[in-house]
């Protein structure tokens, strides 16, 4: 069979082309995206259509859309001529859907012949390829269509020619690979594995499985731990309850006797009381003499007996004082009188003294007496010359004299040893000297006789004066002496005289008074100063007995012994009012007097006969205990349950878990279930098969073998285990197909391809139609290729975008029809 | 007087047999109890008289004491609200260890005994005896009814008492959980008869019903679930079924045909749902099971996870099934590959029990296998 020529209408970017095809080598050559591979399809789609195969209803393609002409006004359609054995047909095909047709022509007659073909009735449409070209679509893409070659491995290329052998000797057929499909079988139950096979998702489920069954059973055990333990603080709880009643009977119990012995407390309180409120009254009425201690009492009678001492003391010591007052007084006395004695001594010497002046003054008054007379008769003489002058002008001058000498002779008197009356007697004389010379020198000259007489009456008045004086003097002094007379001076002189002589012995007996008293005032003092001493003792006593009289009332012995009593009951009083406060905080143990009472009238109602406290308080404790005891079991039970519920997942939880892996194990044990089945009844077909057809593949596919590697492998085999080696002649042995070298594999696989398909077309020798195959391979190894190419009888379709193709083929001198895209 | 009567709760189940996974599972063992915890805070807040759980208030396989001890802690919550438990065959009042026994129950909760017994309740609004008991193992035969006949004649004759009874069992004859004549049931002098043990919801007349499962358990239990809310006034009873429960589950499906593509399929989905959201009123909390029939594409797979999630967009959990078979020609290709490998492969496998699921699914994964690989060649 071979394609003549092909027009088309509109398919992909191709739009209204023909193209004509030589039955030898043809080259399709164009650039990329010029149409080779549109070419290609449409070539297909001519024979096969857009079909998918083996559905119950006509389904197309993905290729059908793809396909749809770029051009919108080109038809859908195109055709085709083929030359086979017994002539030309023309194949006409409408592709667009719904108006799909094929239509078959005599290429001769041009007469139709499309109802000699097959009709497919799923599909309605006539499939002429079937007849013409013997193979399904599968079987033409698989033998006849070779595309992208050089995208594939020589392992690849191997493994295709092992799995084609393998499936052409074993099913006399090329679409299913056997060997694929069991590897793909085997892979799927690998995926699932199986439970030898640990780390597969089976093993894995299994193990989870038992894992969960584990986990399962454990919860059981702790569900019913749980349960177990619930049901023991259930029964705690019951147990707890009756203990609660049998507590409220005790604590109703507890409380009557309780109130009972409330009772007794408080008769003891109120006797207690009374006794108290006695002490008060004790206490008050002692309270002033609360400080009244033992010491205070003895201090007041200390202060008591020292008083009376002192006073006795103070008595004696003013006796003394007294009696030496008395003797002072008379030493005193004494002294006077001694003293006295002296005084009339020194009268003595100045009554002496005195009568001497005295009688100075006296002879001085006789003497001018004397001189009296003289001047009275220079006078008489003189007045007898007188009767002619007036004497004395100067008299007043004597007479200051005079007056100055009495001066100084009383000042004599007055002051003995002053030198005052020498000055004033001198005094006196100048003036007076002065005075009578002066009258002298004045009455002298002129009027001598007269100032002579003058003078001399002046003398004579002055003398007289004088005299006058004088005795005026003497009698004053006199007078001042105790005297009348010089006589009586002198007697009293004389008298004192004899006394001045017993002076002496008063003055040292004076002397010895002085001394004496001097001693005494020493004394006294000294006496005196005690006293003072003793006194303002007695004032301090008095003023701290002053001071327990004001605070106590106590001023005498007997008051203090009586305070000091009173004290003491106070004393007592106080001290068992303290006891019996202790005695009463005992009693009421931190109550009130009114809790008391208000506890007997709460006390419950409760059945005490032959029941004491005692009792009723250590069942109690027990009871309380207990339930101490239980709430604690019940709470710990309680939190064990929950622990224990809490530290496991739930049975419900697990169960699900479970029921999933069960779920996923049996899914996993179906798929295997299937998959083997699948295997197996391939595997037994494919040998039943491979027994009645083997042989015969064997031997053509060995023929073809031999030719293309120029009898260096003589055979092909295809064993049960469905794997094709080749026997190697010389070294007479099995080889396997991936053993052979590049080149040698594309030669095996080229003609392989070429035999099967010729094989499966009963005979007919199909195209070969290769795409692009050769874009990687090197210069030599396309030499190759081409070389066994154009050996080979049969229509050639070479798709290309390369010039290499076209040189090599020039090279080698092979004839070809180059068409150009 | 007003009450509320639930039943089939199943406390702490497990979903092993329910085909959402154990995410799922888990959160809807939660759901349970929120939903019950929810219940009995309505109780409180509307001021219900009673509460009445008709049976299976727990599994008593999974459940743990920690959940009861919540259950009763809520009950215990309730100042107005009596409640009265019954036990059920999932449930039973059994042995020391049985978990009601363990719970000291609030006082507010009536449990009733394994003998018929009367439970009261004098409120200002009227006077209910409840007339019930527990089922103490995991069967219970035929119900007699002559102990309840007698004991409602014996009932002094005063006024205004309201007689319920509650039963956990079936209606009709035979079986193992409690068979009841509802006829003669339902000529005893009795104002409500509150049922349980069947999970849907059904009034039975208009004074007796199946509460239902309080949250359905699994695709089984379709349509709303919730409670029957009973008020008794001037004589009459008027009962009202209230959905109450957090998710409702539906199963829908998806007709597909071999011209759909997945995007097709998806988008038939897509209407499938828009029409139960509105003929059912399909919520986003809802639980949805697709189910796709018949003939697809044999090369467009169904991809779950996208039909999924697709699904999930719209409702809280989305589960697939895939019940679609390939579009195949299997006489066109045993006639086309008669002597062949997958002709005879067919004719092998067809040869075997079809009956058996293995068999089945060997014939149908082979061959796509087989015509899958056919063109890889």
């Amino acid at each position: 069979m071979r394609i003549k020529e092909v027009h088309i209408n509109g398919f992909g970017k191709l739009t209204d082309r023909s193209y004509t095809f030589d039955s030898g080598l043809n080259l399709v050559y164009g650039p990329n995206e010029a149409g080779k591979s549109t070419l290609h399809q449409f070539i297909f789609a001519m024979l096969y259509g857009f079909y998918k195969p083996y559905m119950k209803r006509k389904v197309l393609d993905g290729a059908y859309e793809r396909c749809l002409p770029w051009q919108t006004s080109a038809d859908y359609r195109g055709s085709m001529v083929l030359e086979n054995g017994d002539g030309a047909y023309r194949i006409e095909r409408v592709f667009t859907k719904g108006k799909e047709s094929v239509r078959v022509f005599d290429g001769d007659t041009g007469q139709e012949i499309t109802d000699t073909f097959d009709y497919n009735n799923a599909y309605r449409i006539h499939e002429p390829a079937r007849k013409l070209i013997g193979l399904n679509s599968v079987g033409f893409a698989n033998t006849v269509s070779i595309s992208q070659l050089s995208s594939r491995t020589d392992q690849e290329l191997a493994r295709e020619i092992q799995d084609n052998m393998a499936s052409l000797a074993s099913t006399r057929q090329v679409e299913v690979s056997v060997g694929k499909v069991l590897r793909q079988l085997e892979e799927r139950s690998a995926a699932i594995g199986s439970s030898r096979k640990k780390t597969s998702s089976y093993a894995k489920q299994q193990a989870f499985l038992e894992q969960l069954e584990v986990e399962m059973a454990e919860a059981r055990k702790a569900h019913q731990e749980a349960f177990g333990k619930k049901q023991e603080e259930m029964e705690a709880g019951q147990a707890l309850e009756t203990l609660r009643e049998e507590q409220q009977l005790l604590q109703r119990q507890q409380g009557a006797l309780k109130a009972r012995q409330y009772e007794e407390t408080l008769a003891a309180v109120s006797q207690l009381q009374t006794r108290q409120q006695a002490l008060e009254e004790t206490l008050a009425r002692t309270a002033r003499f609360a400080e009244y201690r033992t010491e205070t009492a003895e201090g007041f009678m200390r202060r008591r007996m020292e008083l009376k001492n002192l006073a006795e003391k103070e008595a004696e010591q003013a006796a003394g004082v007294e009696r030496m007052l008395s003797e002072q007084a008379v030493l005193r006395q004494q002294l006077k009188e001694k003293t006295a004695a002296q005084d009339q001594a020194s009268e003595y010497t100045l009554v002496r003294d005195m009568l001497e002046r005295i009688e100075g003054l006296d002879a001085v008054a006789r003497e001018k007496e004397t001189k009296q007379d003289a001047v009275a008769g220079m006078l008489a003489e003189t007045e007898a010359r007188r009767r002619e002058t007036r004497p004395g002008r100067y008299l007043p001058g004597v007479v200051a004299a005079a007056v100055l000498a009495v001066a100084a002779l009383v000042l004599y008197l007055l002051l003995p040893g002053s030198t005052l009356p020498t000055v004033l007697l001198a005094a006196a004389v100048a003036i007076g000297g002065f005075s009578g010379v002066r009258m002298k020198q004045l009455d002298g000259a002129c009027k001598r006789t007269d100032e002579q007489l003058a003078e001399l009456e002046a003398m004579k008045k002055l003398a007289e004066t004088a005299l006058a004086d004088d005795r005026r003097i003497i009698g004053r002094l006199l007078g001042e002496m105790g005297c009348s007379s010089l006589e009586g001076l002198r007697e009293k002189r004389d008298r004192l005289y004899k006394e001045s002589i017993l002076a002496d012995e008063y003055r040292k007996q004076a002397e010895a008074l002085k001394e004496e008293l001097a001693q005494l005032d020493v004394d006294l003092l000294e006496r005196k100063t005690f006293l003072n001493e003793t006194r303002a003792r007695i004032r301090k006593i008095q003023d701290e007995l002053e001071v327990t009289e004001h605070v106590f009332g106590v001023t005498t012995e007997e008051e203090s012994r009586t305070a000091s009593m009173a004290h003491q009951e106070h004393e007592k009083a106080a001290h068992e009012l303290a006891l019996s406060g202790l005695r009463m905080s005992e009693l009421l143990g931190g109550m009130q007097v009114a809790d008391l009472t208000r506890k007997i009238q709460a006390a419950p109602e409760a059945e005490t006969s032959g029941l004491d406290l005692e009792t009723v308080d250590r069942q109690l404790r027990e009871a309380s205990e207990s339930i101490l005891e239980l709430t604690g079991r019940r709470s710990r039970l309680a939190a064990e349950v929950k622990a224990i519920e809490e530290g496991h997942r739930t049975a419900g939880e697990i169960a699900d878990d479970l029921a999933s892996v069960k779920q996923d194990l049996k899914r996993m044990d179906a798929a295997l279930q299937v998959n083997g089945l699948i295997h197996d009844t391939i595997q037994a077909i494919a040998e039943e098969m491979q027994n009645d057809f083997a042989p015969v593949v064997n031997d053509r596919m060995s023929a073809i073998v031999s030719k293309v590697t120029g009898g260096k492998y003589t055979s092909l085999k295809v064993n049960p285990a469905m794997e094709v080696k080749l026997l190697d002649k010389a070294a007479d042995r099995m080889v396997p197909v991936e053993a052979l070298s590049s080149g040698t594999i594309d030669l095996v696989y080229l003609s392989l391809r070429m035999g099967v398909s010729e094989l499966l077309a009963k005979g007919k020798v199909l195209p070969l139609i290769l795409d692009d195959c050769f874009v990687q391979y090197d210069d030599a190894r396309v030499r190759e290729v081409l070389d066994y190419l154009a050996g080979q009888e049969r229509q050639i379709l070479l798709f290309t975008c390369h010039n290499r193709e076209e040189r090599i083929l020039n090279e080698l001198g092979i004839p070809f029809n180059k068409i150009r895209m | 007087m007003k009450w509320i009567h639930a039943a089939d709760v199943h406390l702490g189940t497990s979903f092993a047999s329910a085909s959402f996974g154990r995410e799922q599972a888990g959160r809807r063992r939660r759901e349970l109890k929120e939903t019950l915890l929810r219940l009995i805070r309505l109780c409180g807040q509307e001021g219900y008289d009673a509460l009445l759980i008709a049976g299976d208030l727990y599994e008593e396989k999974f459940i743990t004491i920690s959940e009861l001890l919540d259950v009763n802690e809520a009950f215990a919550g309730l100042t107005k609200t009596r409640v009265f438990i019954a036990a059920g065959n999932h449930d039973p009042l059994g042995g020391p260890r049985s978990p009601y026994r363990l719970i000291e129950w609030a006082p507010n909760v009536h449990l009733f005994g394994p003998g018929l017994e009367t439970a009261t309740l004098e409120t200002e609004e009227g006077k209910l005896a409840v007339h019930s008991f527990s089922w103490t193992e995991k069967t219970h035969p035929k119900l007699d009814l002559d102990p309840l006949a007698k004991k409602l004649e014996a009932w002094p004759d005063e006024a205004g008492w309201i007689h319920a009874a509650m039963l956990h069992g079936t209606l009709g004859e035979g079986g193992v959980y409690m068979p009841m004549d509802l006829k003669a049931l339902q000529a005893l002098p009795l104002d409500y008869i509150a049922l349980g043990h069947i999970h849907k919801p059904e009034a039975i007349s208009t004074r007796c019903a199946y509460a239902g499962s309080l949250e359905p358990l699994d695709f089984k239990e379709t349509g709303a679930h919730g409670y029957i809310d009973c008020r008794y006034e001037d004589g009459r009873l008027r009962m009202a079924r209230v959905p109450f429960a957090k998710r409702r589950f539906e199963r829908l499906d998806c007709a597909v045909d071999e011209a759909m593509t997945l995007e097709g399929i998806k988008t038939a989905m897509e209407a499938v749902l828009a029409g139960a959201v509105e003929s059912l009123g399909i919520g986003s909390r809802d639980m949805v099971r697709m189910t796709f029939t018949g003939f697809r594409n044999p090369e467009v797979a169904l991809d779950q996870g996208l039909l999924k999630e697709a699904l999930e967009a719209h409702v809280f959990y989305g589960e697939i099934v895939d019940e679609t078979e390939p579009d195949l020609d299997i006489e066109g290709i045993l006639a086309e590959h008669g002597d062949s490998l997958i002709g005879r492969f067919i004719r092998k496998m067809q040869a075997l029990d079809q009956e058996d699921p293995v068999n089945r699914a060997a014939l149908k994964e082979g061959l796509q296998l087989l015509l899958k690989e056919r063109g890889s060649l």
